[in-house]
């Protein structure tokens, strides 16, 4: 019941945020409408970070603990991730070409850091397909969601580390977030999609966690049945008592 | 600066986003119900139980 709510929830304020997006905040004086792009570009980059985020302290769980409820939070916040990265870059792609001129430019440190962030958790999902063993699979996963962690605050800082065509962020600073350098209109159009897009990843997560839950489970129990030799062997009350057949006279 | 999208392409964009969000999310769902349905236990687990899975 609370999960049908969360999602009924998340469909009502995706719903509010894009129309509040889309026809309530004026148009930007320079970028025109195209600048309504900013808000879900920002909004899925930033739960991006948040899930790969999640996926990395998960996977640090899973190889301290070997807690199978660590591999499904790991998972869902890949799969989550995943998901929120690729609308974050085609997003910033459908604002890129009318204000930049071009979709893409490799040379720019945050698209190509970016790419890379959804090529790692993408060969993250794919390296958890190579073995049915679910233990062996979280730690090969919980290694590669460490390691891909790694790209995070390099996607973060690029902006600032290296010249791009991406603009320093604008929210860098808790300074700027008291005092935000943009109208206020603009800002709550950018917050009001963060929470409902938070509400929607919240229950994508939630959900995909609990279906991680029972596959792991599923495949546990598939994998006892496939392995009898493991399997203690079953008590056969007609048989004779073994200590009998010991007094049994040489032949 | 190129020539700015009107509202119709942000739209558009918009809407590419919420449909892979949209499908996912659906999808999600059913594949929750069906493991769900997979893991409950028969109605009849003595019927269902044969013991013909048993190790010989």
């Amino acid at each position: 019941m609370a999960m049908r709510v969360l999602g009924v929830s998340a469909v009502v304020a995706v719903i509010g945020a894009v129309a509040f997006a889309l026809f309530v905040v004026p148009a930007d004086l320079n970028q025109g409408d195209a600048q309504r792009t900013m808000y879900i570009h920002v909004a899925s980059a930033w739960l991006a970070y948040l899930s790969f985020g999640i996926t990395a302290l998960a996977s640090i769980w899973w190889l301290v603990r070997r807690d199978p409820r660590a591999d499904a939070v790991a998972l869902a916040g890949a799969e989550v991730g995943v998901l929120f990265t690729a609308a974050a870059i085609w997003a910033g792609m459908m604002w890129g070409k009318p204000v930049w001129g071009t979709f893409w430019q490799w040379e720019d440190p945050r698209l190509s850091t970016t790419a890379l962030l959804l090529a790692l958790y993408v060969g993250y999902l794919l390296i958890r397909r190579l073995t049915d063993e679910p233990a062996r699979r979280a730690t090969r996963a919980a290694v590669v969601g460490i390691i891909a962690a790694i790209d995070i605050p390099v996607v973060h800082f690029s902006v600032i580390w290296w010249r791009g065509l991406h603009q320093p962020p604008t929210f860098g600073s808790p300074d700027t977030l008291l005092n935000p350098p943009a109208p206020g209109q603009f800002v709550a159009a950018l917050l009001l999609m963060l929470g409902a897009f938070m509400v929607a990843w919240l229950w994508m997560m939630i959900t995909r966690y609990r279906l991680a839950r029972l596959e792991w489970d599923a495949e546990e129990a598939a994998r006892r049945r496939a392995l009898p030799v493991l399997a203690p062997p079953p008590v056969d009350t007609r048989a004779e008592p073994r200590a009998e057949r010991m007094h049994e006279p040489m032949p | 600066m190129s020539d700015l999208p009107d509202l119709a392409f942000v739209a558009a964009a918009y809407g590419v986003i919420l449909t892979a969000v949209g499908v996912y999310a659906f999808t999600l769902a059913r594949r929750l119900r069906a493991a769900r349905a997979a893991a409950a236990p028969p109605e009849d687990a003595e019927a269902a139980d044969t013991g013909d899975n048993q190790p010989a």
